[in-house]
This record gives C-alpha cells, sequence and structure tokens, in this order.
C-alpha cells in the first residue's frame, strides 16, 4: 500500500523546483542596477519569499497526518501553494523586464514624491511591471500583493512591505510621457485600497440598493440582485479613481484618457455626439460606468477645480468630447444587463457619486492641485516649449531667484501644446510640414522628449536640494 | 459573468483565505487559543452566509474587502452549502470559538470540512480560468 507520506513528499519536491525556478531567476534580477527601487525590493522579496517556501516545502510532508480524513485537507494546501506561485510566476518576468530604461522613470518619481506628500502615505513606492495589454493595471496588482501576504503567513516569511505598491504598464509605452499620466487612475486604486473605502462605502450601497432597487426587485431574477452590491462597489472604486487622478493630475489625465480610447471617434464632423458612434460608450458595464458618464465627471470636476476656463479655449476636438460627455442627460445611460431594472439599478449609482466625490476630497484635501502655478506659468512654460527648449527653470523677470517649473504645469502645459499648438511649433522648424503625419508625428515625439527632459532635471534639482 | 484576471484574483483570493482559515483552525485545534485570522475570517464567512441564506436580505452581504464578499466568492460559498444539505453551518461556524470542550471538537471539524469544500471549490474555479479568453 502506497505510503501517504510519500505522495505527498513527491509533490512536494515537485512544487519546490517550480517555486525553485522563479526564486533563482529573482535573486539573477536583483544584481542589476537598473530598477526601481522600489522594483527592486519587490524582486528581493519574491525571492527571499521564494527561499522561505522552498524551506517550508522541505519538512511538509513529514507532518502528512495518518487519518484519511484530514489527509485531504492536509494535502490540498499544495494546490492552494502551487496556484499562488503560478499567479506570481505571471508578474515576476514582467517586473524583471520593466527596467528604468524601459520605464518613464522620472514621471515615476514625480507621481510617488507627489502621493508621499499626503497623509498616510509619506512612505509608498511602487514597483513596476510591463504589461502586454494596453491597459495599465493596478487592481491586478493588488491581487499579487495579497497573494505574497498570504503565502507568507503560511511559510513564516517577512510579511509584504506595506509601503511597496505594484503598477503595470504597458511596454510599448517606455518613453512617452503623455499616456503616462493614466497611471494616475492606478494609484487612485492603490489609495481606495490602503483607505479601505470599499468597506467606507458597503454601507452606502446597500442603503441606496435599498432605496431605489429593493421597490422593482420582482422583476429580476434573486442571482441578480445579490451580484449588485459588488458591481456598485466595483463602479465607485472606478469612479474614485478617475476623480482621483484629475485631482492629483490636473486635465492632462482626462486627455490621456480620451487619447487611449480615441474617444474623438465618437464625434461627427460638426463636433456633436454621433449617435451610433457614442452608443456603446453610454453603457455601464459589470466592472466599470459608461465611459461618457465617467468623461462627464471628469468634467464636472475639472469645472470645480477651476481647470476648465483653461480649457474651454482649447480648439482641440478633445475639448469637445469633454463639453459633449458634460451635457448627456442623465436619462441617456443604459445598463442592458440589468434589463428590466437598469434605470432603478442606474439611479442607485447616480446617488453615490456625491459620497465618493467627498472621498476623494477628504484625502487629498492637503495636496495642491497645482493650478496656482500652472496660472502662473503656463505661458512661459508654453514659449520654452514651442521654441523647443527644455522648461527646466523660468527665469521670471519679476521675480527672483528663477525656480523649477512645477511638474504639473509642464505637463498640463506640454499636453495642451501637443493637442492646439503643434502648428506653431512645427512652423518655426525648417523643411517639416505640419500637413504631414511623418512630420508630426515627429515632433510630437520632441515635444515629449523635452517634457521628459524637464522632469528629469526636475528631479535632479529635487535631489539635489534636499 | 465574463472571465478576466480580476475574476481569477478573487477566486484565489478566496482559496488562499481558506487555507488560511484551516491552517488557524488547526492550531486552536491544538493549542486552544484563537489567532486574530481565524476570528476575522469566521466572523467574515458567517456574515457572507447569513446573508446569501437569508431569504429577506435582497442584496446578499456589503460589498467589503473580505474575501468572502465579492459576487464569485459569495457564489462560490453558496455552491458549498448547497453540497452541505441539512448541516447547520452557520451555526457551527458561529459556535466554534465559543463552544465548550466536547461540543468544540464537532464544530472544528465541521468547519474543517467546511473550508477544505471551499478552498476546493475556488481552486477548480481559479484553475478553470487559467487558459479561458480574457475579456
Amino acid at each position: 500500500m502506497p505510503d501517504p507520506q510519500d505522495q505527498v513528499r513527491h509533490d512536494a519536491s515537485s512544487l519546490y523546483r517550480f517555486v525553485d525556478s522563479i526564486s533563482v531567476f529573482t535573486g539573477f534580477q536583483t544584481q542589476s542596477p537598473a530598477y526601481l527601487s522600489a522594483s527592486k525590493l519587490f524582486l528581493s522579496y519574491i525571492h527571499e519569499l521564494g527561499e522561505k517556501t522552498k524551506e517550508y516545502l522541505t519538512t511538509f510532508h513529514t507532518k502528512t497526518p495518518s487519518d484519511a480524513a484530514s489527509y485531504n485537507i492536509y494535502r490540498q494546501e499544495l494546490s492552494v501553494l502551487r496556484s499562488a506561485w503560478s499567479e506570481i510566476h505571471r508578474r515576476v518576468k514582467p517586473t524583471a523586464d520593466a527596467d528604468t530604461l524601459h520605464l518613464p522613470a522620472s514621471l515615476l518619481w514625480i507621481f510617488v514624491r507627489r502621493l508621499n506628500t499626503i497623509p498616510d502615505f509619506a512612505d509608498v513606492d511602487f514597483a513596476v511591471f510591463h504589461t502586454e495589454q494596453l491597459n495599465y493595471l493596478q487592481v491586478v496588482a493588488k491581487g499579487i500583493r495579497d497573494t505574497a501576504a498570504r503565502i507568507a503567513t503560511f511559510t513564516g516569511a517577512t510579511p509584504f512591505p506595506k509601503q511597496i505598491g505594484l503598477i503595470g504598464i504597458p511596454y510599448s509605452q517606455s518613453e512617452t510621457i503623455l499616456l503616462n499620466c493614466l497611471i494616475a487612475h492606478e494609484i487612485g486604486h492603490f489609495v481606495f485600497g490602503e483607505k479601505k473605502l470599499r468597506d467606507s462605502f458597503a454601507k452606502d450601497i446597500i442603503a441606496s440598493l435599498t432605496t431605489h432597487v429593493a421597490p422593482v426587485a420582482s422583476l429580476v431574477n434573486p442571482d441578480q440582485l445579490r451580484w449588485l452590491p459588488s458591481i456598485l462597489a466595483d463602479h465607485a472604486e472606478e469612479l474614485f479613481c478617475d476623480l482621483f487622478a484629475i485631482r492629483f493630475l490636473g486635465p492632462c489625465y482626462s486627455f490621456a484618457f480620451i487619447e487611449i480610447l480615441d474617444l474623438p471617434n465618437i464625434l461627427d464632423s460638426s463636433r456633436r455626439l454621433n449617435d451610433t458612434s457614442s452608443a456603446a460608450y453610454l453603457e455601464f458595464s459589470e466592472s466599470h460606468p459608461a465611459v461618457l458618464f465617467r468623461i462627464q465627471q471628469h468634467t464636472l470636476l475639472l469645472e470645480r477645480l477651476s481647470w476648465w476656463v483653461h480649457i474651454s479655449g482649447l480648439t482641440s476636438h478633445h475639448r469637445s468630447v469633454l463639453e459633449e460627455a458634460k451635457a448627456i442627460p442623465r436619462a441617456n445611460f443604459k445598463f442592458s444587463l440589468f434589463g428590466p431594472i437598469a434605470n432603478e439599478v442606474l439611479n442607485a449609482f447616480f446617488a453615490l457619486v456625491p459620497i465618493v466625490d467627498r472621498a476623494v476630497e477628504g484625502i487629498l484635501r492637503t495636496l495642491d492641485t497645482g493650478l496656482a502655478d500652472y496660472e502662473k506659468n503656463k505661458d512661459v512654460i508654453a514659449k520654452y516649449l514651442i521654441h523647443g527648449v527644455v522648461p527646466s527653470s523660468i527665469f521670471d523677470t519679476d521675480e527672483k531667484p528663477s525656480h523649477c517649473s512645477a511638474p504639473i504645469a509642464v505637463l498640463n502645459v506640454a499636453h495642451m501644446i501637443y493637442l492646439d499648438r503643434l502648428e506653431e511649433l512645427i512652423a518655426r522648424i525648417d523643411h517639416q510640414d505640419a500637413n504631414r503625419v511623418k512630420d508630426r508625428t515627429r515632433w510630437m515625439a520632441k515635444l515629449e522628449m523635452w517634457t521628459s527632459k524637464a522632469l528629469e532635471d526636475y528631479q535632479l534639482l529635487s535631489m539635489r536640494n534636499k | 459573468m465574463t472571465v478576466n484576471s480580476e475574476s481569477r484574483s478573487r477566486y484565489l483570493a478566496l482559496a488562499l483565505a481558506s487555507r488560511n482559515a484551516i491552517n488557524s483552525l488547526m492550531a486552536f485545534k491544538e493549542v486552544g487559543t484563537a489567532d486574530e485570522q481565524l476570528r476575522g475570517a469566521l466572523k467574515d464567512v458567517v456574515e457572507s452566509l447569513k446573508a446569501t441564506t437569508d431569504q429577506n436580505n435582497l442584496f446578499g452581504a456589503p460589498p467589503t474587502e473580505s474575501p468572502f464578499a465579492h459576487y464569485e466568492q459569495m457564489s462560490a460559498l453558496g455552491e458549498v452549502v448547497k453540497t452541505l444539505k441539512d448541516k447547520d453551518i452557520i451555526l457551527h461556524l458561529s459556535h466554534v470559538l465559543t463552544a465548550t470542550h466536547d461540543e468544540r471538537e464537532k464544530d472544528i471539524a465541521e468547519a474543517l470540512q467546511f473550508f477544505f469544500a471551499l478552498e476546493s471549490r475556488a481552486l477548480h474555479h481559479y484553475g478553470s480560468q487559467i487558459g479561458a479568453r480574457e475579456a
């Protein structure tokens, strides 16, 4: 009769080999100097976790229970550990691929330092991994942190470093600045989780559903009703992250959002919403509010923060997307998944929007919006960029000494030039034609390079002045 | 519901939380004191189970950060409860920490079987999503 302990020993050995392969990989990567410090810390931690897991597996079989009732309960821990390490495996190489040569390192540094000024986030830093999707990911990253933290409790490893978050960015966007403003939304997810806002919102979500949906509950399957709290919580989180990002960065977040989703496609030639192209963007999904609802909320917040006055004069169709979204009546939004009770479900969500607004403002109330600095220096920064000069320091003849352009101002000015004033920049250059896509593309890239350099110089000067 | 990384992540979180509960229960069985992890897990699971089985509760458990509270996780809980048929699992889970010594053995045994079944179910759903088309 085979000894159960022999079976467990074999299976533990197999898992040991799998974990060892990941641990060896991470151990090798941490020798390289070319990582963000948080990424290095993450890879080091995974290496240590791997070593502890191997140690744990070495003696796992010796505690195999002899009674049949307990055997399967005990044995299944190996399956759980294998699944957990499979999940970690998926993200280790993408993190190793995201060395500093393939990351917008200065932009990330600026975002982290800005986050560090917010109470409760003074020590936070982010490890970064590449994704093959053209998408930015933190929600999945939270799962990796939680998975690693749980493995630590089984194996006796040190707990996952609480101050380290994880963000996924598309591998192809390492040198872009403007699209990478979307990272601010992922930072919002990290903040949402750390502040346990899902727990905070839970009662309000149930109360709102009770008010708006309970009266029509008999129209749908009870399973659909039980799905609703999770859906509304997910929607509230996505809205929080959008509003957080705008409060954190200003309109450049909205512009990046509009660009990555190619939202100008929903406009017709007279810049009004095209009914056919825009229809899908009026739909709420199980995971996200409708895109045009999100844009509507962006616009409302930009107005409340007084950024709108600097956007309303743009000729860019991105401005039109924001304006058209703002004008959409709430009755036009759809949630087809919930059929006969869709309107009531939407009303339940709409009732949560002020609560989300207040949560964002509560957390970020001490953070300077960057608007005052933008208003003061936008013309000078724009003049530098239009003339192909990196706006690392502003010489203000009325005010001395010279000072660094604040990153929020630089990012927003750069984005507005990208949208509205490329012709002006290109007109200054011999043999370049703003009507040619190739020329236009070249100078879009140059604009991002100069902006990136300004952020690098800000980083260097800030570190020197410490 | 569409398959995506987040669903997979939630099923794995449920499996891991169940395993933490199992390990804490085994330790509790041996030494007689319950750690915070076990207290938290029992509280969260009982709350989710009550919400799932209460016919008057239209919307189920409040959507908290608990690994037993998201829709997929509560669905898995519901699947396990169905397989338990007559067993009053909510009663056993609620009594684990407060039962007398004689009753405790039985409550711990039922709780272990429950979390083992839940972990199995979660692992199955997690594994079935690997290789599926991602949303």
